[in-house]
C-alpha cells in the first residue's frame, strides 16, 4: 500500500469547514500536507499554484458542481488523484458510478465515513498520482 | 152668450102663442081691437127682442173686441216670434219678438213674401215654400219645418216654423199663422251629437280589437273594420248575417259563442274570458273575447257587444315566459350551490334544493326569515350588516364566508356571493345570495395541502439528507479521532465541540422538518413573520446551496405579528423559495424582505434573479395544476395552495415578473384580522 513517504500535498475542497477540519486531522498524522478551501474558485486557484497529488472534493459546492470541478482539475493535472466525497449522493447513485467510470475520481466517500475509509482513499489516489496503479 | 140668447127667445114667445088662442072670438071689434093690440104688442115685443138682440150683439162685439185685444196683447208680448201671412205667404203682421229676431222693423216685413226671409231664394226654395203653403191650405195641417231665418245683418238663424191655418166662420181658409222657434241651441246639440258619434265611430274603427254587435236573433248588427280585416270578410257578407254564417262551426263549438251570447241576453250580465282559437281564414291565431250587454233606452238588453282581442303574441310570450320560468326554476333547483333570493328588506323569498340539503331547513320553513337568522351566532351580525349594505346599494364586498347553522345544529362553512336584483328603473328590488358549501372544498384543500407538502418533502429530501449527513459526518469523524488519539488534549476539546455542534445542527434540522411535516394546526395564533421566514430559509438552506442560490435577508425589526396559522404560512414561504430556486437553475440571488407597510399590513417579498414568467402565463400561475415543470417533477399546486392560504388569512398575493430578469412575489397580510376576536379566547 502506498504511503506518502515524503511530504505529499493534499487539497480538501468542502464548504463545511468542520469537514475540512476532520479531513485535515485524519490526513496530517499520515504525513500529508493538507490545504483546505471552501469553494470551487479557491480550489482552482490553489491547483494553478501548486500540484496536488491528492484532491478531496465535495460533490455539491456553493459555486460549482464537484464532479465538474474534478474534471477541470484533471485537465490541469491529469495525474492528480481525486476523491469524491458527498453527503448528497449515495454510493449506488448513477452519477457516482459514471464519474468513476470516466476516471474523474478514483474513489467515492459517502458522509458520514470511517477514518480508515478516508485513509484508504487517500492512498489509492496517491498511488494513481504516482502511476502505481 | 149668443147661444143663451137664442135659447131664451122661444121661452119669451110662449105667452104670445097662448094669447092667440080661439077662446074669445064673440066681439069682432073687440076682436079687431084685440088684434090691433096684439099686433102692437107683437111689434113691441119684436122691438124688445130686436133691442135685446142689438144689445147682445153689441156686448158680443165688445167681448169679441176685448178678446181680440187680449189675443193681440198676448201675441205682442209672447217670446216666440209670430207672423201672420195671407194664403200666398205675404206677411200681414208680425209681433215684436219677430222683429227682434230678424232685426227688421215691422214695416220692413209687412207686405213682403215670408219666403224672402226664411228661404235662400233659389227658384227651388220658393217653389218648395209655395208647395208647403199649398199643402197647409189643403190639409189644414203640416208638421213644423226646419229652416233658417235670414236676419238684416246677414246672419242666419236656424229656426223651426210651426204653421197653422186660420179659417173664417164659414170654415174657409183665411190666414196662416207661423210661429218661429230659434233652434240654434238644439242645432248645436245636434252637431255635438253628430261629432261625438263620429268620434266614437272613429274610435271603434281604430281600436285594435275586433268589435261586433249582435242582436237577439244572433245576427250581426255592426262590425268594425278590425273585425272585417281579421276575418277577411266584406261588410255585406257580415252585417245582417247570423253568427254561424260569420264564424266557422269549429270556432262556434269551441268558443261556445252562441250559448254565451244568449245567456248575456237573458241575464244582462257581461261575460269575459272566452277564447277563440281560430277565425276563418286565419288559422293559428288566438283571441280572447268579452261580451257586454248593450241596453236600449228602456233598459232592456238590445244587443250584445262582442269584443275580441288578438292575444296570439301575448299567449306565445307568456308561454315563453312560463317556459323560461320553469327552465330557470329547474336550473336553480338542480344547482349544487345554495341559491337564496330575498326581497329588498332581506327576507327570504326562495330557497333552492341545495340550500335545503345543506341547511336541513325546508323552503317553507325559512320563507320570510332573514338569511342571517340561519347563520351561526358569531356570523349573524356581520352577515346582517353585509346584506344590509347590499340592500341599501352601498359598496360591499361581493363575497363573504359565513357558516350556516343547520337544523341539526351543525356548522356548515359557506362562501356567499351576493348580488342585487334591479328593476327597469335600476331600483333595488331584491337580493340573490349564492352560497357554496365549502365542506368538501375545505377537505379537498386539506388534501391538496398534504399532497403538495409531500411533494415539497420529496424535493427537500435530497437537501435534508445532505444537511443531516454533514453534521453526522463531522460528529462521526470527530468521535473516531477522539478514540484514536485520546491523549491529544487539543484535539479532544475540538472534537467534543464539533460533536456537540454537529448534533445540535442535526436536531435543529429534524425539528424544523417535523414542524413542516406536522398537520397544520387549526388554531390561529400570533405569528412573527420574520421568524417563520428565517426558519423556512434554514429548512431549505441546503437546497438553496445545492442550487447555488444566494439568499439575502432583509427582515425589518419591529414588524408586528400577524394572526395566522404558522404551519401553513411556512408552507407558503417554502413554496415561494422553492419556486425561486426552480426559476434559477444556474443559481442566482433570492432576496427575502419582510416589513410593515402600515399599522395594519405586513409585506413579505421574494425576489429572484431567475428566468422570469412570460406575460401570457402570468395570469395562470395561481391556477391549480399549472406547472412549467416536467411531468412528475411538480404538481402545479404550490402557488394555488399558497394563494388560498393567503386568502384565508385575508391577505393578498401578487406577482411581478420580467422574462430574463426575475420575478417578485409580494404577499401582504393584515396585522389585525377578522378572526382576531376568536383567537383571543
Amino acid at each position: 500500500m502506498t504511503s506518502p513517504g515524503g511530504p505529499v500535498d493534499v487539497l480538501v475542497v468542502d464548504d463545511e469547514v468542520d469537514i475540512c477540519w476532520a479531513l485535515e486531522n485524519i490526513l496530517s498524522p499520515e504525513g500529508y500536507q493538507v490545504t483546505t478551501v471552501t469553494n470551487g474558485k479557491e480550489a482552482l486557484e490553489q491547483a494553478r499554484e501548486k500540484q496536488f497529488a491528492v484532491v478531496f472534493i465535495d460533490a455539491k459546492l456553493p459555486d460549482v458542481d464537484g464532479i465538474a470541478l474534478s474534471g477541470q482539475i484533471k485537465k490541469m493535472d491529469p495525474k492528480a488523484g481525486i476523491v469524491m466525497i458527498s453527503g448528497y449522493f449515495n454510493r449506488e447513485d448513477q452519477a457516482v458510478g459514471e464519474g468513476l467510470a470516466q476516471d474523474l475520481y478514483v474513489a467515492f466517500i459517502g458522509k458520514p465515513f470511517d477514518l480508515d475509509e478516508v485513509r484508504a482513499a487517500a492512498r489509492k489516489a496517491l498511488a494513481l498520482a504516482r502511476g502505481e496503479r | 152668450m149668443a147661444q143663451d140668447t137664442r135659447v131664451a127667445a122661444p121661452e119669451n114667445g110662449q105667452p104670445v102663442a097662448t094669447a092667440t088662442s080661439p077662446l074669445c072670438g064673440a066681439v069682432a071689434s073687440h076682436a079687431a081691437a084685440c088684434a090691433e093690440n096684439a099686433r102692437l104688442r107683437e111689434a113691441l115685443e119684436q122691438e124688445l127682442v130686436e133691442r135685446q138682440r142689438a144689445e147682445e150683439a153689441q156686448a158680443k162685439a165688445k167681448a169679441e173686441l176685448e178678446a181680440a185685444r187680449a189675443t193681440a196683447q198676448v201675441i205682442e208680448n209672447m217670446p216666440d216670434p209670430l207672423i201672420v201671412l195671407d194664403l200666398n205667404g205675404v206677411v200681414i203682421s208680425v209681433n215684436p219678438a219677430y222683429t227682434r229676431m230678424c232685426g227688421r222693423k215691422r214695416e220692413e216685413t209687412i207686405g213682403k213674401g215670408f219666403a224672402e226671409f226664411v228661404e235662400r231664394l233659389g227658384a227651388e226654395d220658393i217653389e218648395r215654400f209655395t208647395k208647403l203653403l199649398g199643402s197647409l191650405v189643403e190639409t189644414g195641417h203640416i208638421e213644423p219645418v226646419e229652416t233658417v231665418l235670414g236676419t238684416k245683418d246677414g246672419s242666419e238663424i236656424p229656426i223651426s216654423v210651426a204653421y197653422s191655418l186660420i179659417k173664417d166662420a164659414e170654415g174657409n181658409p183665411k190666414r196662416i199663422v207661423a210661429v218661429l222657434r230659434d233652434i240654434t241651441q238644439l242645432k248645436r246639440g245636434d252637431e255635438a251629437l253628430r261629432e261625438s258619434r263620429e268620434y266614437y265611430d272613429r274610435i271603434i274603427e281604430t281600436i285594435p280589437s275586433s268589435l261586433l254587435t249582435i242582436d237577439r236573433q244572433l245576427r250581426v248588427v255592426s262590425a268594425n273594420r278590425n273585425f272585417l280585416a281579421k276575418a277577411r270578410r266584406s261588410e255585406s257578407a257580415t252585417i245582417g248575417r247570423r253568427i254561424e254564417e260569420v264564424f266557422s262551426p269549429a270556432v262556434l263549438t269551441y268558443s261556445k259563442l252562441e250559448e254565451r251570447i244568449t245567456r248575456v241576453f237573458q241575464m244582462g250580465e257581461p261575460f269575459s274570458g272566452g277564447q277563440i282559437e281560430r277565425l276563418p281564414g286565419l288559422p293559428g291565431r288566438v283571441y280572447f273575447y268579452r261580451l257586454s250587454p248593450l241596453r236600449g233606452e228602456d233598459g232592456a238588453v238590445k244587443n250584445v257587444v262582442l269584443l275580441m282581442d288578438d292575444v296570439t303574441e301575448q299567449k306565445r310570450l307568456s308561454e315563453e315566459v312560463r317556459h323560461a320560468d320553469r327552465h330557470l326554476a329547474s336550473v336553480v333547483d338542480s344547482a349544487n350551490d345554495l341559491v337564496v333570493s330575498m326581497d329588498a328588506e332581506g327576507r327570504i323569498l326562495t330557497w333552492n334544493r341545495a340550500a335545503e340539503r345543506a341547511s336541513g331547513f325546508r323552503s317553507e320553513e325559512v320563507k320570510g326569515l332573514h338569511l342571517s337568522d340561519l347563520c351561526v351566532d358569531e356570523g349573524q351580525q356581520s352577515a346582517e350588516e353585509w346584506l344590509r349594505q347590499f340592500a341599501m346599494g352601498q359598496f360591499a364586498a361581493r363575497s363573504r364566508e359565513v357558516d350556516l347553522r343547520t337544523k341539526e345544529g351543525e356548522e356548515v362553512p359557506i362562501s356567499w356571493a351576493c348580488s342585487r336584483i334591479l328593476d327597469d328603473e335600476r331600483c333595488i328590488v331584491g337580493l340573490v345570495a349564492v352560497g357554496r358549501d365549502l365542506t368538501e372544498r375545505k377537505r379537498m384543500e386539506a388534501q391538496l395541502i398534504t399532497s403538495a407538502k409531500l411533494t415539497s418533502l420529496g424535493v427537500m429530501a435530497g437537501g435534508i439528507a445532505h444537511e443531516i449527513r454533514n453534521p453526522l459526518a463531522i460528529s462521526s469523524a470527530a468521535a473516531q479521532l477522539l478514540l484514536e488519539r485520546p491523549d491529544d488534549g487539543e484535539l479532544r476539546r475540538e472534537a467534543a465541540e464539533k460533536i456537540w455542534s454537529g448534533i445540535q445542527r442535526a436536531s435543529y434540522i429534524i425539528e424544523n422538518l417535523l414542524r413542516f411535516a406536522r398537520p397544520p394546526q387549526e388554531r390561529t395564533i400570533a405569528v412573527d413573520i420574520a421568524q417563520v421566514v428565517e426558519e423556512t430559509i434554514s429548512l431549505l438552506a441546503n437546497q438553496l446551496t445545492l442550487q447555488q442560490v444566494e439568499v439575502h435577508r432583509d427582515l425589518a425589526a419591529g414588524v408586528p405579528p400577524i394572526i395566522g396559522n404558522r404551519g401553513v404560512l411556512q408552507q407558503v414561504f417554502s413554496n415561494m423559495i422553492l419556486n425561486a430556486c426552480n426559476a434559477m437553475p444556474d443559481g442566482g440571488t433570492l432576496t427575502v424582505t419582510t416589513r410593515a407597510i402600515s399599522d395594519e399590513e405586513v409585506e413579505i417579498q421574494f425576489t429572484d434573479t431567475g428566468c422570469g414568467i412570460p406575460d401570457e402565463i402570468l395570469g395562470e400561475i395561481f391556477d391549480p395544476f399549472f406547472t412549467t415543470m416536467p411531468v412528475g417533477k411538480g404538481t402545479g399546486l404550490g402557488l394555488s395552495i399558497s394563494y388560498s392560504i393567503i386568502r384565508e388569512h385575508h391577505g393578498t398575493i401578487d406577482v411581478e415578473s420580467k422574462v430574463g430578469e426575475g420575478s417578485t412575489f409580494t404577499i401582504r397580510l393584515p396585522v389585525t384580522s377578522d378572526r382576531k376576536e376568536n383567537i383571543v379566547d
